[in-house]
């Protein structure tokens, strides 16, 4: 059998050209063209967000009254404001650049408290069991149960609006499907698994949790993660957009599209710009995530 | 006898369960396993058998003070078991080990096999560095009968005899003396069973240890064992030299398990079919558990509960009708 194999491959049939190409081929495919693209958007948008103090040509909340609602590059507008300018005369790219700092500043947060949350209370839950786990099932419960914008919608109602809230609120937006995934998976990890086993040498709780069972449950998590993220920019989209979140004259994404759908006739651009970013980074991290999820297989590799 | 390695007497095992049916049903007991004593010297092996949901594998986690007693007591080397998770139950991991019915689910697929083998070593603080721990792990690898290259394999990698091996080889590098077999070979081929049981006897006769070996693979745990209980219900029935157990069984139902060995001869012999299936653990009929499905069974067997009895070659069975014979 294995004679025969290596006899298979011995033979000098593949010519040389061939090899070039499938050395590309084999390239794209551990790092698809569309995962290349995710990558690089979403390295920007990070570039963007820890350098807007430098990168934006204006001061996010500077006027100029004369310039009022002028067009972006190669719609009848310059240079100066290569975006356009909004209602006020605001340049839209300099207000971009500071929407995306805030929005990933927000959805990076809000995921990782989240996911921390989750995870922690999961394992809370398949360690300890009984009492423990009922009430953060009833917790569980409750939080899939009620509209998670209804209950940002009162919190920001009742207790003001504060950045740190708002991130504090993100946080809370779906940990229960982490909690789920963690308990889920922990429990059979524990019951007939390498958990019960590794256990069972006379492990600590420690060892197991930190060094089999996370390892084990990260690549599900980093791929609920990057479905996380994209709903936490939305839900801050949905809630600028109602005028709950970011408070004017800070500016996220989703306040941009809401403060610029009053003009989306006259001078749709204002909306525009920021709905791609969202669009695109919401798709970029949702493409990073299947593609995390099979490299972090050591049985899909 | 009191010097034994493993000294279980009286061990019994109930779950509260939930009668369904009705939205508030009363609570039952089931009684998982309901007073079974044995014991194991060193270097010896007691093979469990018994059919699926007889109490042979919540015996075993009750051996391993996995789970905490209903009732009895259980002595490692004369020390009563202390309890789970306690700082003492956890250094008697270094005394008795377990090997898994199904490998792959033991392991940890996302690590490579040799750094799982090194991983009781570091748990128990075994070994001054890791070149040292290393070391140690080639070396049991070696004695299980993988190769270097094997170590850094991850486990979906190997085959299900190679994979039985790592988690032998997990067990024994801590140099155990008593060795928890649940079921090893029963998700294995026929032909790697037969290595694996080889391996388990090379084992023992070069390392003294002590099998509590539990399958329902009559042929083998006759082959491995020095003694053989047959568990039914969550009650030892018969207990006793493996080939006298199985040439003359005494308790009908291990006649019954017995004539259910297949054999390659062609001569027609008597096989003794059981009807229905075995009552459920939550109401087991009074008396003898085993009447309802007994072939032999009398009017005494229906009210009062056999003891395990010696007969006269030195076996012990629960059956009033085996003392006769």
């Amino acid at each position: 059998m294995t004679v025969q194999t290596s006899s298979l491959r011995a033979t000098p049939t593949v010519p040389a050209a061939p090899v070039q190409r499938s050395r590309r081929s084999r390239f794209f495919e551990a790092w698809p063209p569309l995962t290349l693209f995710a990558l690089g958007w979403i390295g920007l948008m990070l570039v963007v967000a820890l350098g807007a103090d430098f990168l934006s040509p204006f001061h996010f909340a500077a006027l100029d009254l004369r310039a009022r609602l002028q067009p972006p590059v190669g719609f009848g507008g310059d240079w100066r404001h290569a975006m356009g300018t909004d209602e006020l005369g605001r340049d839209v790219l300099s207000r971009l650049i500071v929407s995306i700092r805030i929005s990933i500043l927000i959805a990076f947060f809000g995921t990782i408290i989240s996911t921390t949350l989750g995870t922690g209370l999961g394992f809370v839950a398949a360690h300890f069991r009984g009492k423990a786990e009922w009430l953060i099932l009833m917790l569980i419960d409750f939080q899939a149960s009620v509209p998670f914008l209804i209950v940002a919608l009162a919190v920001l109602a009742f207790f003001g609006n504060s950045l740190v809230l708002f991130v504090g609120l993100m946080g809370l937006n779906s940990w229960e499907r982490y909690a789920r995934i963690a308990r889920g998976l922990t429990i059979s990890a524990n019951e007939q698994g390498y958990a019960g086993a590794i256990r069972q040498l006379g492990a600590s709780s420690w060892r197991v949790y930190g060094l089999h069972v996370l390892p084990n449950i990260a690549s599900t998590l980093i791929v609920s993660m990057t479905i996380t993220f994209p709903e936490t920019i939305l839900l801050e989209s949905g809630l600028s957009f109602l005028g709950l979140g970011v408070q004017p004259p800070l500016s996220s994404l989703g306040n941009m599209v809401g403060y610029g759908r009053e003009y989306i006739t006259r001078a749709s651009w204002i909306l525009l710009f920021p709905s791609v970013v969202i669009i695109l980074t919401t798709l970029s991290i949702s493409i990073i995530g299947d593609w995390l999820r099979d490299r972090l297989d050591p049985t899909l590799r | 006898m009191s010097a034994g390695l493993l000294e279980a007497s009286d061990l019994v095992r109930h779950y509260q369960v939930r009668k369904g049916g009705r939205l508030f049903g009363e609570n039952a007991t089931l009684r998982a396993v309901d007073g079974v004593s044995f014991s194991l010297q060193p270097g010896r092996t007691l093979g469990l058998v018994g059919e699926s949901g007889c109490g042979k594998t919540t015996t075993a986690r009750l051996v391993l003070g996995l789970l905490p007693l209903t009732s009895g007591e259980i002595r490692l080397e004369g020390e009563v078991l202390p309890a789970t998770q306690s700082k003492r139950w956890r250094d008697l991991r270094r005394v008795m080990q377990m090997v898994y019915q199904n490998p792959l689910a033991a392991l940890d697929r996302r690590i490579e096999v040799g750094r799982q083998v090194m991983e009781p070593l570091a748990i128990h603080g075994i070994g001054k560095s890791k070149a040292e721990r290393r070391d140690r792990a080639m070396a049991i690898l070696e004695s299980v009968g993988l190769q270097a290259h094997h170590f850094i394999r991850y486990p979906h990698e190997l085959s299900g005899g190679q994979r039985q091996r790592i988690v032998l080889a997990r067990a024994l590098i801590l140099e155990p003396r008593l060795l928890v077999c649940d079921e090893p070979i029963s998700a294995l081929d026929v032909s790697i069973q037969a290595q694996v049981v080889n391996l388990l006897l090379d084992l023992q006769a070069k390392m003294g240890l002590a099998y509590l070996f539990i399958s329902h693979d009559l042929r083998m745990v006759r082959q491995v064992s020095h003694e053989v209980a047959v568990m039914y219900l969550g009650r030892i029935v018969e207990r006793g030299d493996p080939d006298r157990l199985f040439t003359a069984p005494a308790h009908p139902y291990t006649q019954a398990l017995v004539s259910a060995i297949p054999v390659a001869t062609r001569t027609r012999r008597q096989r003794l079919i059981l009807k229905g299936d075995p009552p459920n653990s939550v109401d087991i009929p009074a008396g003898c558990a085993f009447h309802a499905r007994c072939p032999m069974a009398v009017a005494r067997c229906r009210s009062e509960t056999p003891a395990l009895r010696a007969l006269e070659d030195g076996r012990q069975v629960a059956c009033h009708l085996a003392a006769a014979s």
